[in-house]
This record gives structure tokens, sequence and C-alpha cells, in this order.
């Protein structure tokens, strides 16, 4: 847990670094954040999520790249939604050099191209699923 | 709202006078706690500083006059004072 | 022991892994042209490798992370995207100049058209990248590239003027018949051969398949501080046969053919033999390694999950760039172009973005967050700032080069 009070700039500390699961794999990068409003003070604005994929990253971007780069991220991503994938702060473990997770990246909705790219492509070739070397 | 929509917006005054760029957020962790990380990350201010316009002219307008603004510290970050973001999502683009 | 072995199997590999398709053209060319000339230049880019790659590998050690994954953290998404662009794009165009030095490499032991080779070529490289274990894969290719050791005997073999080829590398004057542009020319291409950009992302994201960690600190210093100037005597030894045997000929060399001429000269069909197959192995060893970080260099842009150290079910992101990549390296040396002129090139191109590649190395190895006590001295730094200025004034000077001179013609 957190102490509470912790000040820190989101550019330099939140921004771009690594997620890590619960597992040690790696999740992505902060993309972007979700801040939101707080119901009794809407001047008070909360970060509530992590935004990761290319939809996120178009964000950053800017410009006709990233409205591009958005579309083809949602067309790819198969969601009805026209939101990038998101993960709820909740989720996070703590905060250092990178992002550690509380959940393995399979949960997350960022992993939708990661297994699209497995079922599609890898699985079909022989020995994918062989042990590490 | 999005953290890109805030970095790199032109930061004027009420009385249009430039401020600056956003440069970087400020979080303060002291909000309600959120699932399974604690307290929540609470955007305290923004680090402003003084640099090139921003050609999408996206704008935000901070409550004062620039000359309430404390001293500028050194390169390369000054704070502006908490709350004093305005409507930035109406001003957008 | 069992150490031992290890350090010596990683110096061995260094060694032999040192020379790529990049080296065999600019050491031969440059020798052939200006004599040892331009020896002073292999010296510079050496000792640059050197100071880069012992900090690449510090920083993968100490905080498990390669270089290029620290990139976008230092300098944020729009310029990481463009530096991650420059790097692919250059990594790409090398991979495909490696491709065509082994199909050159198979076509002077069959004397069947290298073009033929290509598409087998891309298939073995792809079977070995998918399944060959990381260390073994890069042990293999290091220890059977020494077999281009043979370069460094036949110097002897062919009785060289020593005193006159020691005053003209160390006293370096422009031949007659070139230019001073086209002298710088060559000078930024062999820069760029010798501090390949690609060589950064495979050590540092090759020292996390490894696991590194502080233990392994010695080892890369030793890798990297005897390896890489034995490797480097190995491409002065292609200049100096190509200054012994091509620069009194006059001959400018166009083909691998002339490049082995030194060998068989000295030691007949057994030294050409060696010589084949230590170009082989070098080439094919490289092309496994551009191959790998062209998936490197995009998933840690990225954040996807990459490397041999995991299942390919569990980085399929990274798996799809590298077989992609390994596509569009093939398809570019199908289109005929040809193979020296596409590793002219991708030397060239590469010495161009060198500052993009070897200042996050810095940044990143300055960085207590990450690296803690083992952060750079002030040595290393002024060291690494002298090359960085280096770097730039390299970068700018190449593209006028090329166009005055004319790619070096």
């Amino acid at each position: 847990m957190q102490a509470a009070g912790r000040v820190l700039d989101a550019g330099l500390k939140l921004l771009d670094r690594q997620l890590i699961d619960s597992q040690g794999m790696l999740a992505g990068k902060v993309d972007d954040l979700e801040l939101t409003p707080s119901q009794d003070d809407p001047q008070r604005l909360y970060v509530t999520a992590i935004l990761a994929g290319p939809g996120a990253l178009a964000g950053r971007l800017g410009g006709r790249l990233g409205h591009l780069l958005e579309r083809t991220a949602n067309r790819l991503r198969d969601s009805p939604q026209d939101r990038p994938a998101r993960v709820p702060f909740g989720v996070v473990k703590q905060l250092n050099s990178a992002v550690d997770l509380w959940v393995a990246k399979e949960e997350l909705e960022t992993d939708r191209l990661e297994q699209w790219a497995r079922q599609t492509i890898i699985a079909k070739l022989p020995g994918a699923g062989d042990a590490p070397q | 709202m999005r953290l890109s929509e805030l970095l790199g917006c032109v930061v004027v005054d009420e009385r249009g006078r430039l401020v600056g760029r956003v440069h970087d957020v400020r979080l303060v962790q002291d909000g309600p706690p959120i699932g399974q990380f604690g307290a929540s990350l609470r955007l305290l201010g923004l680090l402003v500083g003084r640099h090139a316009v921003d050609p999408e002219h996206r704008r935000i307008q901070i409550a004062g006059s620039v000359d309430d603004l404390g001293p500028p510290e050194p390169i390369p970050r000054q704070p502006a004072s908490p709350g004093a973001v305005s409507g930035p999502a109406a001003r957008r683009r | 022991m069992k150490n031992l072995v290890q350090v010596a199997l990683g110096v061995l590999t260094a060694i032999g892994g040192f020379v790529d398709i990049g080296d065999l053209v600019a050491s031969t060319a440059t020798g052939a042209r200006f004599g040892l000339a331009l020896a002073w230049v292999l010296a510079v880019g050496t000792i640059g490798i050197i100071i880069f790659a012992e900090m690449a590998g510090r920083v993968a050690a100490i905080s498990g992370r390669p270089v290029f994954d620290l990139v976008r953290e230092r300098l944020g998404a729009g310029m990481g995207l463009a530096n991650l662009l420059a790097s692919f794009f250059i990594t790409l165009l090398t991979l495909a100049a490696e491709i065509g030095g082994v199909a050159l490499a198979i076509e002077l032991a069959t004397s069947v058209n290298y073009l033929l080779w290509v598409p087998l070529v891309a298939i073995v490289i792809w079977v070995v990248v998918w399944r060959l274990p990381f260390e073994t894969m890069d042990n293999t290719f290091g220890l059977v590239g020494l077999a281009l050791v043979v370069f460094l005997l036949a110097i002897w073999r062919l009785h060289p003027d020593w005193h006159g080829l020691a005053h003209s590398a160390l006293h370096p004057t422009v031949p007659q018949g070139e230019g001073h542009p086209t002298y710088w020319y060559f000078a930024i291409a062999l820069l760029g051969s010798a501090m390949s950009p690609y060589e950064v992302f495979f050590f540092s994201s090759g020292a996390v398949e490894q696991r590194w960690t502080r233990q392994d600190l010695i080892i890369n210093r030793t890798n990297v501080l005897i390896g890489f100037p034995l490797g480097a005597l190995l491409a002065l030894a292609l200049m100096f046969t190509a200054a012994i045997v091509l620069q009194p000929q006059g001959v400018d060399p166009t083909h691998l053919s002339q490049t082995v001429l030194p060998v068989s000269l000295a030691f007949g069909k057994l030294g050409l033999a060696l010589a084949i197959i230590g170009i082989f192995a070098c080439t094919f060893g490289a092309a496994l390694e551009t191959c790998l970080s062209c998936g490197y260099t995009v998933a840690q842009y990225f954040g996807w999950q990459w490397g041999k150290f995991v299942k390919p079910t569990q980085a399929p992101r990274f798996h799809v760039v590298v077989l992609l990549s390994l596509l569009a390296g093939t398809l570019l040396v199908l289109t005929t172009i040809d193979p020296i002129q596409l590793t002219e090139y991708s030397i060239v191109l590469a010495a161009a973005a060198l500052p993009l590649t070897y200042l996050p190395v810095l940044l990143v190895a300055n960085d207590r967050d990450y690296m803690g006590d083992k952060a750079n001295s002030g040595v290393s730094n002024l060291l690494a700032s002298l090359y960085l200025v280096l770097l730039l004034v390299v970068s700018v000077a190449t593209i006028p080069l090329l166009i005055v001179t004319k790619a070096g013609g």
C-alpha cells in the first residue's frame, strides 16, 4: 500500500512506464491516463484508469497520425465502444520504475491484439507452445 | 478526460495573457481509495512553462492573474495553483 | 572452472561475432582504395562501441531492461516513436544486407547465383530464430566466425612491406587518385560499420535474454574489453589483406570474390574454404541479430512481451514483427539490388543515425533510478560525451558527403 499524500509528476513518473503484470510479464506501456471529475466536486480530477494501446497512444501523438492510429486500432479491436483499452487504476499494485499490477495480463482489455496475434498467426506454427529456451 | 488532452495546452490568465504551455501535471495521492491501489491520485496542478504556442490552439484559462503566480522555479518547471483549471474540455480545439 | 569456460566462450563469441557484411565490405573497400590510411577510423569506432556496449550491458544487468525499452521513458512517446522509426528502418536495411551477404557467401562456395539462395537462406534464418535457444544460436555462429582468423594468418603468408604499411597506417594520407571528400565518406562508412545501431539493441536485449544480473557485470566487461578489440583485429586483417593485394592492382572491390582473393593467394583452396565458412557464419549470425533486433525495437517501444526467453505463444506480436521484418528484408534483396551496394547504403545511413541510438544509452546509463550505484562515472561520461559530439558531426556530414562523392564512386 502506498503512503498517502505522495506527490508525483505524471509525465515524469507515470507516462510511458512499462506495465508488468502479476506473473512478471510485460503488458504494454502507460500510454495515457484517464482523469475523472469527482462526484462531489467537479473541480477535482482523479486518475481513474491507465489507457494503453494504439488508441491511447494516438492521443499522445496528436494530429493526423494520431487520428489514423486511433481509427485503425478501434477497427482491430473489434470493440463496439469507440475508446482506447483501459486498465482500471484499482489493479495497480505499485508505482516504481515500472508499474506493477495485481492481475495477469490476460484479464486486461489491452491484451486483445496480443490474443489476436496469438490465435491467428503464432499458434498455427509448429513448436509455438514449446518451453522457452 | 485524458491526460494527453491537458499536455501541451496553452495556459492563459483571466485577462487572456499568456502564462505558458502545460508540460506536465502534478498528482497527489490523497483521494478516495480505488480498487487495490490505495488512495487514488488527484490532480494537484499543472506544470506550465514558457514555450512556443500549441498549433492546435488548445487553451486553458486560469482563475486569477498571471502576476499572482509565484516567481518561476529554476528550469524547467513552474507550478500553477491547485484548482486553477477551468473548463479545458469545453475549450478544447 | 565452469565460470572460466563461460568467460572464454563469451570472449570467443564476441570475437567471432564482431564482423558482419558491413565490416567486410567497408574494410575491404577502404583497404583497396586507401591502403591503411583509414585504419585509425577502425580504432576510433571500436573504442566507441566498447564504451557504449559496456554501458548497454550494464544497464541491462542492473535494471533488467534493455536500453531501447527505456528510450521511450526518457524521450517521451513522440521522440521515442521517431527514434523507433529510424532505428527500425536502418536495422531492416541491415538485415536485408546480411541476407544478401549470406547468399553471396554460398554463391562463392557453389557458383550458383546468389538470388536463388535467398529464399532458402530466409527460411533457415527464421527456423533458427524460432527454434534454436538464444545462447546456442549466439555461441555457434560466433565461434564458427572465428574462421575469419585465416585473414590474419594470410597477412604473414603474403610477406608484406611491414614498414610501408605501418607508415601508411600511422601517417594517414589520401592516396593519389582519391579526393578528400571520398576519404571522409569512406571514414564515415567505416565508422557506421563498426558502431552499427543494431549491435547496441542486440547486445542489451541479449543481456536480458540471458538473464544477466550484477554478478554478470564482470562477464560484460571481459566480453567487451577483450572480445571486441580482438574482433576488430579481424576487421583490420580484412583491410590489411585488401591493402596488400588489391590496392597495388588498383582493384575497386565490388564482389565478395575480391575480398577473399588475398586468402586464396596465401593458402589456396583450404584458405578459401575457411574464409567462406567464416563469412557465412558472420553474416548468418548478423542476420539473426538484425532480425531479432527488428522485433526487439518495436516490441520494446510498445511495451509488448518480447524475447526468446518466453514461449512464442507468450510473445506473439514480437514474433509477428520478426517474421514480417524477415519477409520485408528478403523481398528487398529479391529486387536484385546489388547486395554490396545495399550494404554500403545500410552502413552509411547507420552512421547518420548513430546519435539517435547512442544518446539514449548515455542518458539511461546515468539514471540513478535504474542504475543505483552502478550509474556512469565521471570518466565514462566524459568519454561517452566526446563520442556523442563526434557522432553528431558524423551524422550531419553524412548526407552531404554522400551526395558530393556520389556514394563514394
